[in-house]
């Protein structure tokens, strides 16, 4: 018998809040930030958790290392995702994890635009939850190891030219993926709680060569879900990227720091479905070199289902 | 737009990603059955839609699990409650179906002499007892009297592990079944399945 969730509700499937972060995107980077979209609470035994997340990525600031930089020329340059999670709990401690995600790029300035779209990449992840938050347990404490992989295409090309890696739908590279979540329950039902998560992303190469910066995430922040079906959560988060690479020669432009506040909010339809509200809104960045374009703000709207077995 | 012309196969481990995507995908549909079919399940109605359902005995006897008395902080075992037929009940002030529920319970305990029919509502809450009363003040409903598990040892050894949880217990202290969840205990169903377990005068 499992320890299950003492959230204010007589909960046979527990639904945990939204998740809140949607990284800041290079103008290098192909993929929406996945690992942000994943529920950071591992699903319970014999659980299953479905999430469908929609994101919308503004790209249009201009910025110099920390500085933004007028841009009058009117360009538009969003990411648009898909995200899919099917999540399982295998045992009370182990779960796994899948994100699949489908990718739109829109870029326009002047009379000329673009928009490319297709499968981007997806996550696989194992996680291993020592501890939850339970009747028993003010604190949560999970670890996930797992990888990300390229399902769609990395080689759009356009008049028989490829076009740059931030408008392929998929990184085309395979990568390693580490992340911890801790959570400590601040009332006695659980339902107010402070959480920290960090992730840390390698990269690999793509068919042409072309790498990505590792990455590293830091999060801190709190949430609380009310008496009535209304939850909130905001957090802060810390990004590092490095330089992005190919043929092992770091690309100028691309890489940095970037300090993000997200914050959402999310209704229970019923114990089983939630629907959820977010934001991500820039703080402060420190970008690599001259000239970046980067996440402006981000939004997204998510469903989410738990299907748990009636004890 | 077009892709480009002779691409690389495509790696083994997109065709085990795109089969391990497929295969949970798949096999959620599966488990919705599943999960919805109970066969002949005892199901109490719950006025907000999600009726809970009576799970037969774990037989685990629960004649030993200890609480205390709310005013005075007396130990107390199941054992203190002699009757054909025990209804435990586990419930906290901050568990908005707990407190759905507890005037149904209340007037359960009204409707049973004590010798056929115990409850024993036990809180885990971890507050004061005056907090507690305060609280149950408040409610519209019969007075019902209630014990304390700060601790939640007993929580514990029950196996309790959502809020609210009922456990119906023979008068040996062996565990007859319990039920997950809020439940109308004035209702039919609720009184034929306390009927059912009570047996025969």
């Amino acid at each position: 018998m499992t320890m299950r969730s003492a959230l204010p509700l007589a909960i046979l499937a527990s639904l945990p809040l939204i998740p809140l972060h949607a990284s800041a995107q290079t103008c290098s980077c192909a993929s929406v930030p996945l690992l942000g979209s994943m529920q950071p609470a591992s699903t319970e035994g014999d659980e299953w958790f479905f999430a469908t997340t929609y994101e919308h990525h503004e790209i249009s600031d201009l910025v110099a290392g920390s500085s933004t930089v007028p841009d009058t020329t009117g360009r538009i340059r969003t990411a648009t995702a898909l995200v899919m999670e099917a999540s399982r709990g295998v045992t009370d401690k182990w779960a796994v994890s899948a994100l699949l995600s489908s990718v739109e790029h829109k870029r326009a300035i002047g009379g000329e635009s673009i928009r490319t779209s297709g499968l981007g990449d997806a996550i696989l992840l194992a996680k291993y939850s020592p501890r939850r938050i339970s009747l028993y347990s003010d604190s949560a404490l999970s670890f996930g190891f797992g990888a990300r992989v390229p399902l769609g295409d990395d080689d759009l090309a356009r008049d028989g030219v490829f076009l740059s890696e931030d408008l392929q739908s998929s990184t085309g590279a395979n990568g390693a993926i580490a992340w911890t979540y801790w959570a400590k329950a601040m009332n006695d039902s659980g339902s107010a709680q402070i959480y920290t998560s960090a992730s840390f992303t390698a990269n690999g190469d793509n068919s042409r060569n072309y790498q990505f910066g590792d990455e590293a995430t830091v999060s801190f922040g709190g949430s609380i879900q009310m008496r009535s079906p209304w939850g909130f959560a905001a957090d802060i988060s810390y990004r590092n990227a490095n330089r992005d690479r190919r043929n092992n020669f770091e690309i100028p432009n691309t890489g940095g720091d970037w300090l993000d506040l997200n914050a959402g909010f999310q209704y229970r339809v019923s114990e089983s479905l939630g629907i959820g509200f977010g934001g991500t809104f820039p703080l402060k960045r420190n970008l690599n070199d001259q000239l970046q374009f980067t996440t402006s703000y981000a939004w997204r709207a998510s469903v989410s289902y738990v299907i748990g077995s009636e004890r | 737009m077009r892709r480009n012309a002779g691409r690389k196969p495509r790696r083994i481990t997109m065709r085990l990603a795109i089969g391990l995507l497929a295969a949970i995908v798949s096999a959620s549909p599966l488990l919705v059955t599943h999960a919805q079919t109970d066969g002949d399940a005892i199901r109490l109605p719950n006025p907000d839609g999600r009726d809970p359902v009576f799970n037969e005995s774990q037989r685990d006897n629960l004649i030993d699990i200890t609480f205390y008395e709310s005013n005075d902080d007396t130990r107390l075992t199941l054992s203190d409650f002699p009757a054909r037929l025990r209804l435990i009940n586990y419930w906290a002030t901050w568990c908005v179906p707990c407190v759905r529920e507890l005037p149904s319970l209340s007037r359960l305990d009204e409707r049973y002499p004590d010798n056929d029919l115990r409850i024993v509502a036990i809180s885990l809450d971890r507050t004061e007892t005056q907090e507690i009363s305060d609280f149950l003040s408040t409610l519209s409903m019969p007075p019902l009297d209630w014990y304390i598990d700060r601790s939640r040892q007993s929580g514990q050894a029950a196996n309790v592990v959502a809020l609210p949880t009922s456990i119906l217990v023979d008068h040996e202290g062996q565990e007859l079944g319990r039920i997950f969840g809020s439940a109308d205990w004035e209702s039919a169903e609720a009184i034929q399945l306390i009927e059912s377990l009570l047996g025969p005068d």
